[in-house]
């Protein structure tokens, strides 16, 4: 029950600093850091995974709804493949092995561990996310420079929250 | 029947997942450009007033530039004047200026189709496929659907959406906005788009080869439509090539307004509109 408040409670800072926030603060006018990633990523790894994809489904969704120019239905799609794949990466990246989901914690996570985590899914997140919403591959490396800038940038501060709020 | 049973019930995660992304994409696929409709009037009216909020803070820290840009704006209307007036003269001795009424003379009045509403931006997306612009003045105001949004420096957009006391235009920054232009001393019409999701720059195509078109020539509306009038800036050819297997130009423009910096815009009504489009009712089409 506690654990339900505390996720709550997280999904409306996220949402709220996404939205006011982290959309207002573009770096060379192309890249944006999509911080809302962090909260399907650090799901609890132990969570029934029906309830995992519903919970990233409608969060994506009410992000969608909220930011605005986005194109509805972008970041539910881009959010629940990443947490339709997170469980794989945590596996191979995770430094102590991955024995079993009783087991799975981000706090023993090493420096590296948790990076080498998180910045798969959030290249694949932008990867995703930008090609799904120009639609086409006529300008393919301008596309594919805003989704590296914007991986980089995001990465860059997600990594920093990380350590702060889920290493310890 | 029972191993249908078993195989959904052992493959019922990636069954959801599936049927959950397949709803994602359909979304995205019919909500493509018309997210803006979705949310509504309520939901505009009120974020709206927040941005207004915002808006007026953040006005404060931008004056000095603004005002630059205003006294520049009335240089030349000044200069303007003097040359209209250095004209007139010229003209008083052939004609009396009380002879002219504008009853009798009905060419003088084509030039009132257009009068200008002062607005401004109070939220503007630049890094979007398709992006908006909302503006601070509504149906009370007399704005309406299809008016033109200008800058000082050249076009802005074109509304789509009005509230009472709110209007959303589509930025001239945005992949469906389309608009008929013409580059300076070439006669031939051209099709304004942005479509390469690039900030600042857009394309200018259709123009036939053989037209006179050089790198460095200004771009300005046709007035082919009701929207803008005849010649307001668009932008700055930069770039073109020709393709060959329709013979025509296709050029990169330099949009001439400052999109990362919307402050006062105005709004161009079209008076005539109804009038206009009431012409082509009934005709054939194609």
């Amino acid at each position: 029950m506690g654990r339900i408040i505390s996720y709550g409670l997280a999904f409306v800072v996220y949402l709220l600093f996404q939205v006011l926030f982290f959309n207002h603060i573009i770096l060379f006018k192309i890249a944006t850091p999509h911080i809302f990633v962090l909260f399907v990523i650090f799901l609890p790894l132990d969570m029934s995974r029906i309830l995992e994809f519903f919970v990233a489904f409608l969060a994506g969704l009410s992000l969608d709804l909220l930011s605005d120019g986005s194109v509805i239905g972008l970041y539910a799609f881009t959010l629940l493949l990443v947490v339709g794949i997170r469980h794989r990466v945590f596996q191979i990246t995770s430094s102590g092995g991955y024995r079993g989901v009783g087991e799975a914690n981000f706090k023993n996570q090493s420096f590296l561990g948790m990076a080498l985590y998180i910045l798969p899914l959030i290249f694949l997140h932008h990867l995703v996310y930008y090609f799904l919403e120009v639609f086409s591959f006529t300008h393919f490396f301008y596309t594919l420079v805003k989704i590296l800038l914007s991986t980089v940038y995001t990465f860059l501060i997600s990594f920093a929250i990380a350590v702060i709020f889920y290493k310890n | 029947m029972y191993r249908l049973l078993s195989f959904f019930s052992s493959n019922r995660n990636i069954i959801i997942f599936l049927i959950l992304e397949g709803l994602a994409l359909s979304l995205i696929i019919t909500n493509n450009d018309r997210q803006r409709h979705i949310l509504g009037d309520v939901a505009l009216e009120l974020s709206g007033n927040m941005y207004e909020m915002r808006e007026g803070v953040k006005g404060y820290f931008t004056l000095k530039e603004r005002n630059d840009e205003l006294r520049r704006k009335i240089a030349e209307l000044e200069e303007d004047i003097q040359d209209v007036n250095g004209k007139l003269k010229s003209y008083e001795g052939v004609i009396r200026r009380d002879s002219i009424s504008p009853t009798v003379v009905d060419s003088l009045m084509s030039y009132e189709k257009f009068r200008f509403l002062p607005c401004r931006a109070i939220r503007n997306t630049t890094h979007k496929a398709y992006n908006y612009i909302v503006l601070d003045k509504g149906r009370v105001h007399g704005v309406e659907v299809d008016m033109g949004v200008i800058s000082t420096q050249g076009i802005a957009g074109k509304v789509i959406k009005v509230t009472e006391h709110y209007s959303i235009a589509l930025s001239a920054m945005n992949v469906s906005f389309k608009l008929s232009a013409v580059a300076d001393g070439v006669g031939n019409l051209g099709l304004y788009e942005w479509g390469s999701e690039r900030a600042g720059k857009a394309y200018l195509s259709l123009i036939p080869k053989d037209a006179p078109l050089k790198t460095g020539q200004l771009v300005y509306t046709s007035g082919y439509n009701t929207v803008f009038p005849k010649g307001y800036k668009i932008g700055t050819i930069i770039s073109m090539e020709e393709n060959a297997e329709t013979g025509t130009y296709f050029a990169e423009l330099e949009l001439a307004t400052d999109f990362f910096n919307l402050g006062d815009l105005y709004l161009v009504p079209a008076y005539h509109k109804t009038e206009i489009d009431s012409l082509s009712v009934g005709l054939p089409v194609e």
